[in-house]
């Protein structure tokens, strides 16, 4: 509970505050909610097959909208990453000069108000009203502080996720139906929901459109790298580092364990869909001389992959997709960042105009290699166990989707050099503005995530461990996927 | 009973009021009677249901929605002393004109025969037609209040006749009656009830302005004073529904079932229609019209599956949409004073920067209308998709789609007051501030986040 009271309170005091002292208070706010959620940690038991911290009030009874909160490994992860994130996310602003900074901030930490209670949730109805309250402050970020082309695109943005939403909400409805005895939304009861094949199929596809909206899984992803680009740094890294694996955690959560049990469908479609994504964007990616959209396309390509491992729906996948959404989380905060960096002393994102801006930023340089590296999945950096068990999930549910889903690994690394190469290396462009010294809270920021991206890299087993059990709960509870 | 005595005099003393010089008192009259009518209201639903000679019956379903009704008008007027300010001599005609409204609205609500029920109907259309005219000098104005009756005294023609066929069947103005008329015997005359039920169906689709008996409301809504806009989106849409309501719940046994598929259809067409077309407005007001009329359509789908809840989810659903749209206006009232500009989108324009506050009540209200969780529009919504979900999946489809196009020109008004840079500093500031207008946009506000919050006082 406190998990939500701690943020919601901050977005409300933060809007006393003015500047300095706003960004004082919500980086603080920020820092006492992570202490709160390692305390958590710290008194979560990674081998009981429970929902831990669990607790339920009513709120609407007649709807069946309870305030049922719960935490079990999966869920466990997503906090601990909305939560650092936060942090840097806040800190990363430090040095932006925006109009309305305490508004700003306020939004922020609203955000992670309704982040949290995404993941919290164990009532059908609560997860959507914290998906829909996650919604509003990124709409407004975007929409005030935005780029060019704002209006159109944050209306774009948001038209389409609120579709997708309701498609949610009319699933949720639909199973809400069907549980046994007097209806209710609670997680537990709806697993037990009598459908027909037919019915269940309406609900997977409904589920699916709404948190394929969200990641984006191809072909649902036309408002990723328009709203990626024009929207503030911090808003970026809101929508691609946290708010994008809401889609994903929702079918883990929701999606499968609601239809897996009833419905014979065929769910190939979904895991071809997410892998001719991943190459569809990798291949993008590599044409784009933004260096906003270069990431907001590889965005696409990595979460395809963990899509298509989690939809395989075995241990591995599973495993791989909980892990690499962690560590797709921070890397890509951290590449936003370095783009951000990049763009407050250079005035541009356009990598033709880049060049050269290694000679005079060694540290930058050397932070900015590990982040990429991290993204490309080298060895020893976060990215390659949860890559490596992805890619096995999916290679062993069927090789040709395995194969061409590897592609990614090359794909990335092209993409990701070529920004690296034209914008470090190569001649100086002749303006001569270069990195310079990095800020403290820049320093910082980037700190914290190589030190997480190498940490992660060498014990994997730090973020594995803690939703072991609850995966192995939750395949028995569903039933894996037998591989064809 | 007692209520609507007080109403009726309140109203009479309003009308002598004007004319003996007490103008300036009139506005607090008016909150203070209101206020007492709605205590009175509530005092005496302890005493249990109350039976005029079987006329009007005052039970806890009339006292729900007349007390929506009656709270909506005090909103409503405690902005009266501004929102009337283009026809100051007339303030207590139209302050008397208010209360006569409610007491026909009292009469819908409440009426067991369904004589109760037509004069109900005219007592509040014929007020609404002098106070939808009642800025003389508008053109608009004028039109507006042309409009109304024409199409009011048409829709009145309908409903007349559609009562005088069933009477002809059963032989009875009595509800009570009519329901215990045996099947048997509506059997020797099925046109005649079928017909005339589908001509009850249709007068009421004109009054309360759904799709295709639309056509007069956004002409009316536009046309008439900011405040007398709220009032009939409001009041009036309250009676029209809980009048509705009330005779298919009496009359559930005589539909067949080609009228609950004429009826879904207008629902669903009402949705879709409104929605869409409301895309279009670039006037606020004629915007909200069909915003309003987009409403209508979801409601009329709770009243298509009854159950033990439909009477709570309708009136929840009527109280976080009047709570709502008063707010809406009341604030348009504060930035566009002078009743005879225009209500562009432009009127919004930077006001983030201008009035935040004022900017964000609005928005509230904006999106509790689009239905955006956790504001009392989305459970109020949500209750509807519920009820209705079982038996027409269908609807619930159609008025989802809406739902979520009707996200567009909500937002257009939100965009326009945050996201709009280009703001020229004309001084839109009027002389003295609206301080009551302020009032009203509060307790709005007030009052959706704490039914938001805590929506489980209602049920």
């Amino acid at each position: 509970m406190a998990l939500l009271l701690i943020p919601f309170l901050a977005s409300l005091l933060a809007l006393a505050f003015r500047d300095r002292f706003a960004k004082i208070f919500a980086l603080s706010a920020s820092v006492i909610q992570l202490i709160y959620n390692l305390i958590i940690l710290a008194g979560f038991d990674f081998k009981a097959n429970i929902f831990q911290y669990y607790s339920s009030y009513s709120w609407f009874q007649s709807l069946g909208l309870n305030f049922t909160s719960g935490i079990d490994g999966i869920a466990m992860v997503m906090l601990l990453l909305t939560n650092i994130a936060s942090v840097l996310i806040i800190l990363s602003s430090w040095d932006n000069h925006y109009t309305n900074t305490h508004k700003f901030l306020s939004l922020l930490l609203l955000m992670q108000g309704a982040l949290n209670g995404v993941f919290l949730s164990m009532n059908g109805l609560m997860f959507y009203v914290f998906w829909e309250l996650a919604l509003i402050p990124i709409y407004f970020i975007v929409g005030i502080w935005g780029g060019e082309n704002r209006i159109k695109i944050t209306f774009k943005f948001f038209i389409y996720t609120f579709l997708g939403s309701l498609l949610m909400l009319l699933a949720l409805i639909f199973v809400y139906l069907h549980t046994p005895g007097e209806h209710s939304f609670e997680w537990h009861q709806m697993l037990k929901a009598q459908m027909t094949t037919f019915e269940s199929a309406i609900v997977l596809w409904a589920f699916f459109i709404a948190f394929a909206i969200k990641m984006p899984v191809f072909p649902f992803h036309t408002w990723q790298p328009d709203t990626y680009t024009v929207a503030p740094a911090q808003g970026t890294m809101l929508l691609s580092g946290i708010m994008l694996k809401m889609g994903i955690f929702g079918m883990i959560r929701w999606m499968w364990p609601l239809v897996k049990n009833v419905c014979g469908c065929n769910y190939n479609v979904f895991i071809i869909l997410a892998v001719i994504g991943i190459v569809y964007a990798a291949v993008i990616a590599i044409r784009q001389n933004d260096i906003k959209r270069v990431i907001a396309w590889s965005s696409i390509s990595h979460v395809g992959l963990i899509a298509a491992g989690v939809m395989t729906w075995n241990k591995e996948g599973l495993q791989g997709g909980i892990l690499q959404m962690f560590n797709h989380g921070i890397n890509i905060i951290g590449l936003f960042f370095v783009a951000e960096i990049i763009e407050r002393r250079l005035k541009t994102r356009d990598l033709n105009q880049m060049g050269g801006l290694a000679k005079h930023g060694k540290g930058f340089a050397f932070l900015f290699m590990v982040i990429m590296l991290g993204s490309v999945a080298v060895p020893l950096t976060n990215g390659f166990t949860g890559e490596f068990l992805l890619l096995n999930a999916t290679f062993n549910y069927h090789a040709v989707l395995g194969l061409v889903s590897a592609l990614t690994i090359i794909f990335c690394a092209v993409y990701m050099l070529r920004v690296y190469q034209l914008s470090m290396f190569g001649p100086e462009q002749e303006n001569g503005i270069r990195i310079g010294k990095l800020t403290w809270s820049e320093y910082i920021t980037l700190g914290i995530i190589v030190i997480l991206i190498l940490v992660v890299g060498v014990f994997p087993n730090l973020i594995l461990q803690i939703s072991e059990t609850s995966v192995n709960t939750l395949i028995s509870l569903v039933g894996g996927n037998s591989i064809q | 009973m007692k209520t609507l005595v007080l109403l009726f005099i309140s109203g009479i003393f309003s009308l002598f009021g004007g004319i003996f010089g007490l103008r300036k008192i009139l506005p607090a009259f008016a909150v203070v009677a209101l206020a007492t009518a709605l205590g009175y209201l509530i005092f005496d639903s302890y005493y249990g249901p109350e039976n005029l000679d079987n006329m009007l019956v005052f039970d806890s379903y009339s006292t729900l929605f007349i007390g929506i009704a009656i709270g909506s008008t005090l909103l409503i007027s405690i902005g009266a002393a501004k929102g009337f300010s283009y026809n100051e001599d007339s303030l207590g005609d139209l302050i008397g004109l208010m209360f006569f409204v409610l007491c026909g609205v009292v009469c819908m609500v409440s009426f067991n025969n369904m004589v109760m029920l037509f004069l109900g109907v005219e007592i509040v259309s014929i007020p609404l037609y002098v106070m939808a005219g009642s800025n003389r000098r508008n053109a608009g104005s004028n039109e507006a209040a042309l409009k109304y009756f024409i199409m009011g005294a048409f829709a009145t023609g309908f409903l007349l006749f559609g009562m005088a066929l069933i009477y002809g069947a059963t032989q009875n103005f009595d509800l009570d009656l009519i329901r215990s008329v045996s099947p048997t015997a509506l059997h020797n005359s099925p046109a005649m009830v079928n017909i005339g039920l589908l001509f009850i169906t249709i007068a009421f689709a004109f009054k309360l302005g759904a799709v295709p008996f639309h056509y007069w409301s956004p002409d009316v809504y536009q046309g008439s004073p900011t405040l007398v806009t709220a009032f009939m989106a409001t009041v009036v849409k309250t009676a029209g529904l809980g009048a509705f309501l009330k005779f298919i719940i009496y009359l559930t046994p005589m539909l067949s079932s080609d009228w609950y598929l004429i009826l879904s259809i207008i629902s669903a067409v009402t949705m879709l229609f409104a929605n869409i077309v409301a895309i279009k407005q670039d006037d606020f007001k004629r915007m909200m019209a069909y915003s309003s009329i987009s409403h209508v359509g979801y409601v009329l789908m709770a009243l298509l599956s009854l159950n033990q809840q439909t009477t709570s989810v309708v009136t929840f659903y009527l109280i976080t949409y009047s709570l709502a749209s008063i707010g809406i206006f009341a604030s348009l009232l504060i930035l566009n004073p002078d009743h005879n500009k225009t209500n562009s989108f432009s009127v919004f324009k930077g006001l983030g920067r201008k009035k935040p506050i004022l900017a964000f009540v609005l928005s509230l209200c904006l999106l509790s209308l689009s239905g955006i969780p956790p504001l009392p529009g989305f459970f109020a919504k949500y209750s509807i998709f519920q009820q209705a979900i079982s038996e027409n999946l269908w609807l619930v489809i159609v008025a989802i789609c809406s739902s979520a196009i009707s996200i567009y020109y909500y937002f257009r008004a939100i965009t326009a007051m945050y996201f709009a840079h280009t703001v020229e500093d004309t001084d839109l500031e009027p002389k003295d501030p609206n301080y009551s207008g302020y009032i009203v946009v509060a307790l709005a506000a007030i009052g959706l986040i704490i039914l938001g919050i805590f929506p489980s006082i209602f049920f």
